[in-house]
């Protein structure tokens, strides 16, 4: 598991490395990113009900910046 | 429910005035004006962003071997239907301060039927929790606030309260955001904590006080706008969890054909790491994938891939989902064990080696009111989840809110 | 092997974060508009009006003091100071001009969008975002101020005290040049 933490961090740095490539979207030029559409989580309860639903009926939760574990009696 | 780093913040972009960026994407959150310079128009001292209700019914039916609805060898029902309203409110303070409050009521039927005496009449005790087996109703209140610290950063505090009739449980985070090279990358840092407080029940039915576990959470994330229509985001996050991991009324099936209790570590390490593209479609649509890597100190590794496409005709947008979920078992996951053998055990389906699939639609109806650009907004969706190990989920929500 | 791996992270978002131009880790100057580049012909650059038809904003001013907001129907700071701006362009009595540029639109959207908040002042569109990379403005909104003689005397970001003053300068001095009759006032809203 600590290999797999390892390699997990090694990617997701990366990763940053390769999105830091000066990519500059000037502030004017970002209507579309703005779009509710293009949220990441969309709708905010939706988004809530469903992770509540994979993290209590699967042994994997987190990743998304939410706590994983805990919260609730559904182990 | 947590909020994610994302959607905190997403608050600090909710709040229209004081904003030059659209609303809607948390990691485009712009420089309030008046932080740099006193602007003339000043955002009022307090105002609601928006507010929106849901309803969600969780349908589930399937077969497991922790439960002991069943078979004496198992695996046993385990149906349950969930009710889930819910609200949430966002207001602003000034330009800095963005409030949002959620609160949520789970009634869940069949909440635990892991005993065989499930049938029996209602007001019967049919498991050793009582009434929150056959119907339990939970609440919980989560409020979540992000203050603009400056043009680039901002800070968040995260607080919850859950209440079920066994269980209560506590959380409070931290989060904050820094945004680099004109607000085009974005950093983010969160920490959570949580701490679950809950009656000690044995199989008999007979209750040893309450017992504990604790949660904690770090996050650490970043997003970066590629083009003027691609975003990507990634992030990892670290939990320990320590304390009792389960309930202790949790129970597997044993090889004498009676039911013995369930055995976890006390401890819980895990790593997930996920990584996450958005593209503007020129057709006005969009379209998300995403992908995470999972893997915890009780041998469970899991990959997760979900996609996600939506398309805007005039007001109404329709939404269109798929997600893919393998998991391996924990190492002491089991169907059957030896009444003899100490050790860890589980039967948790859970916990056991599994693909789930999820399909996913969902539409979404935008009316504007009034001059001032106010909207309210009708949302329907649907998700049929399935899992390789006799396990499925339907569920149907409902949505109404309204906007700035 | 966890520290490298944790080595290898940190330098990996050293590089990223400081790959991503000059700002960096550096904190962040406050944002202001770019001073404007004098360049040449700017007021002659092709925009468009409501009604789809060619326009510059020499023809819109047509040598009047002027404040020039860009904005955008998605920018939510931009749709606060709307009214404002609106208000403004009422009280100044043909001496003075309140114009927007609606940038990176077009002009079927922009002019939808204007009806229906009742905006009477002058729209021109830039949907090609010509006249505000001429002037290396990138940020929405933007304020200028343009005197009579048609050099940009201010530059800011939201409509502000400062650029009031600014416009109230430029009346001022077009109004003792006798280019202006009758009474103006520009003052706060």
């Amino acid at each position: 598991m600590k290999r797999v933490a390892a390699r997990a961090l090694s990617a997701l740095a990366l990763a940053a490395l390769l999105c830091g490539g000066c990519a500059m979207v000037p502030q004017n030029r970002r209507k579309h990113l703005g779009d509710p559409m293009m949220s990441p989580d969309g709708d905010a309860l939706l988004t809530a009900g469903q992770r509540k639903l994979y993290t209590s009926r699967e042994s994997a939760a987190g990743g998304d910046a939410a706590p994983a574990g805990g919260g609730c009696g559904c182990q | 429910m947590r909020l994610p780093v994302a959607g905190a913040a997403l608050l600090f972009l909710v709040a229209p005035a004081a904003r030059g960026e659209p609303v809607g994407n948390p990691f485009l959150a712009p420089p309030p004006s008046d932080l740099d310079q006193p602007a003339l128009v000043s955002a009022p001292r307090y105002r609601i962003e928006s507010v929106a209700v849901r309803t969600t019914t969780f349908d589930q039916d399937g077969l497991g071997y922790q439960s002991a609805a069943g078979p004496v060898f198992g695996p046993g029902s385990e149906r349950a239907t969930i009710l889930e309203p819910q609200c949430e409110i966002v207001a602003a303070l000034g330009d800095r301060l963005i409030e949002r409050v959620v609160t949520s009521v789970d009634v869940v039927t069949a909440a635990s039927p892991n005993h065989r005496l499930y049938g029996l009449p209602v007001g019967t005790p049919v498991d050793v929790v009582s009434s929150p087996s056959r119907i339990n109703e939970a609440e919980e209140i989560d409020s979540d606030s992000t203050y603009a610290w400056s043009r680039t950063a901002t800070l968040g505090i995260h607080a919850d309260y859950h209440l079920e009739e066994p269980l209560e449980s506590w959380g409070l985070g931290a989060l904050a955001t820094r945004s680099f090279a004109g607000d085009n990358t974005v950093l983010s840092g969160s920490l959570y904590q949580i701490v679950d407080w809950f009656d000690n029940f044995n199989l008999a039915g007979k209750r040893f006080g309450r017992d504990v576990r604790t949660t904690t959470n770090a996050n650490l994330g970043f997003s970066q706008l590629l083009t003027p229509t691609t975003i990507v985001l990634g992030s990892y996050g670290f939990t320990v969890q320590a304390g009792t991991l389960t309930n202790t009324w949790n129970s597997v099936p044993l090889s004498d054909a009676t039911r013995g209790t369930e055995v976890v570590p006390r401890e819980r390490l895990r790593h997930a790491v996920s990584g996450r593209l958005l593209q503007w479609l020129p057709w006005n649509g969009a379209l998300k994938l995403g992908y995470r890597l999972y893997a915890d100190s009780w041998g469970s590794l899991a990959h997760t891939a979900d996609a996600e496409l939506s398309q805007r005709l005039g007001r109404l947008t329709l939404d269109l989902g798929g997600r893919y979920h393998r998991q391996s078992a924990v190492s002491f996951f089991g169907t059957l064990f030896d009444p003899a053998a100490l050790g860890l055990r589980t039967a948790d389906s859970d916990l056991a080696p599994l693909v789930a699939h999820a399909l996913s639609a969902g539409a979404r109806w935008d009316q504007p009111i009034g001059p001032q650009g106010h909207r309210i907004y009708f949302a329907i969706n649907g998700e049929h989840y399935w899992r390789t190990n006799n396990l499925h989920v339907d569920f149907v929500s409902g949505a109404l809110g309204w906007q700035q | 092997m966890r520290r490298r791996g944790l080595r290898g992270l940190s330098l990996a978002l050293a590089v990223a974060l400081g790959g991503c131009g000059n700002a960096g880790l550096r904190r962040a100057s406050a944002p202001t508009a770019v001073p404007p580049t004098a360049v040449d012909g700017w007021q002659q650059i092709p925009l468009t009006d409501l009604d789809g038809r060619q326009v510059t904003l020499a023809q819109v001013l047509a040598g009047r003091p002027a404040l020039v907001n860009f904005w955008a129907p998605w920018c939510e700071r931009c749709k606060t100071e709307l009214p404002d701006l609106d208000r403004l362009a009422r009280r100044l009595d043909g001496c003075g001009v309140i114009v927007g540029v609606a940038v990176g639109e077009d002009a079927s959207h922009t002019a939808a969008f204007v009806h229906e908040r009742g905006l009477l002042y002058p729209q021109v569109v830039d949907e090609e975002f010509h006249l505000a990379d001429a002037l290396r403005q990138s940020r929405v909104p933007t304020t200028l101020v343009i005197d009579g003689a048609g050099a940009i005397v201010h530059a800011g970001l939201a409509l502000d005290q400062a650029a009031l003053g600014a416009l109230q300068a430029a009346l001022s001095r077009a109004d003792a040049d006798g280019h202006c009759k009758g009474s103006h006032r520009a003052g706060t809203t």
